[in-house]
């Protein structure tokens, strides 16, 4: 793992860590942010795992009403000790270590009660979509970001459709005048 | 004969307003071909069609394939798609090269310019960048990553030239020649209603995903005085 990468991965996995002890969802969501950067630069599958996770903890730490699932200890706890975990292997570099505890998340999430379960995987798949717009806002394709946060085309682009992606001015190359003037010489 | 190549992000925008019907008509008014290639058919087709939510409109697609209103390009386009791709995937330069786009969308591209056709329908936004305006891809990807951006001039001059005759179209563009050619007329039952009808269609495909501004539609609006 690039130097870069890591320093960054653990410093969002501090931060969120803190933020799961202080029960700070909006520090949480802010810290799944800054991972972004990197996974648009270096696509790599730990940022991005890492970015999804945390976000999808935050919008779970949000709805106060999972609270009251009689697994939510398990669920806080499946998520607390992997990422401190994770955190720790990753400062010594043991790379696999840390894959194997952010991994360990999804695994322990299995085990808290069926309707619970059912939610936080929506959860995740939503977050994963979510990331995947902040990239393709970030300038990457909409087919590269679909393929590397494993989403498919059709659920990002009824996504960002609903985002201001479009009206940055970064994103006009062409007038509609010229563009319907082509159109307008080859469909008579 | 014009023929035209979809990418795979002009076809889900159409499908998802249920406006897959269109490409019927305006065909007709091409006299040309509408090509897709393999990779994009896997996107549409093959791919939705293993899930639920868009299985409806992948087989859709399908029908068009078979009734031959979409036509599935065979020959290989490997050479063509690896050269571009290399082009378009080391153009800007972070602290590594960033991978900007994938095969389905390069391979359209390649596609594209094999055939040598009238015009390249794709609405997501950086193949169309990195086609028309690279400068302003390279403008927001410094704005974006907030990081120092390089660009290879050498393989961004390379992608401009090989790419010169390409004629970039969204799904927006074919619903607004659409629309002046009348095939949306059946909606329309006061004329107080055009601008409704118009508006509704392009907001609808800005909604599900096509890269057009708020307004560029304005524009079109005025363009067609609603």
């Amino acid at each position: 793992m690039e130097d870069k990468i890591k320093n960054d991965i653990l410093s969002v996995l501090k931060d969120s860590i803190n933020a799961i002890k202080q029960d700070d969802a909006t520090k949480l969501k802010d810290t799944s942010d800054h991972v972004i950067h990197d996974a648009s630069i270096f696509q790599d599958e730990h940022t991005i795992s890492v970015a999804v996770i945390i976000y999808a903890v935050a919008k779970i730490f949000e709805r106060l009403r999972y609270r009251e699932y009689k697994s939510w200890g398990i669920f806080h706890r499946a998520i607390f000790e992997n990422l401190n975990t994770a955190y720790e292997a990753l400062g010594k570099d043991n790379v696999e270590g840390f894959e194997y505890h952010i991994h360990k998340i999804i695994q322990d999430l299995n085990k808290v009660e069926e309707k619970f379960r059912k939610y936080i995987f929506e959860v995740i798949e939503r977050a994963k979509v979510s990331k995947a717009s902040r990239v393709y806002e970030h300038g990457v394709s909409l087919g590269r970001t679909a393929q590397l946060l494993g989403v498919n085309e059709w659920e990002l682009m009824e996504y960002v459709g609903g985002t201001g992606i479009a009206d940055v001015k970064f994103s006009i190359s062409k007038s509609i005048d010229k563009r319907i003037k082509l159109a307008r010489s080859l469909f008579k | 004969m014009n023929n035209v190549v979809f990418d795979s992000s002009t076809i889900i925008s159409l499908a998802m307003q249920d406006l897959l019907w269109i490409l019927e008509p305006m065909k007709k008014m091409l006299g040309g071909e509408f090509y897709v290639c393999e990779a994009v058919k896997r996107e549409v087709v093959d791919k939705p069609l293993t899930g639920k939510k868009f299985k409806y409109e992948a087989l859709f697609i399908m029908n068009m394939l078979e009734k031959g209103i979409l036509k599935l390009y065979h020959d290989d386009l490997t050479v063509e798609t690896n050269k571009l791709m290399f082009l378009c995937n080391h153009a800007f330069k972070a602290e590594d090269w960033i991978k900007l786009v994938d095969e389905a969308e390069v391979q359209s591209l390649a596609l594209a310019l094999k055939l040598n056709t009238a015009a390249y329908f794709v609405d997501e936004r950086t193949m169309r960048l990195l086609i028309e305006d690279p400068k302003l891809l390279y403008a927001l990807l410094k704005k974006k990553l907030h990081t120092k951006i390089d660009a290879n001039r050498d393989n961004i001059i390379a992608l401009k030239k090989l790419a010169s005759n390409v004629n970039v179209l969204r799904s927006s563009e074919l619903i607004l020649r659409g629309y002046e050619l009348g095939i949306f007329d059946k909606f329309i039952f006061r004329e107080d209603m055009r601008k409704v009808l118009l508006d509704g269609l392009l907001w609808g495909t800005k909604l599900r995903g096509c890269s057009i501004s708020g307004n560029e539609i304005d524009d079109a609006l005025r363009l067609e005085k609603l």
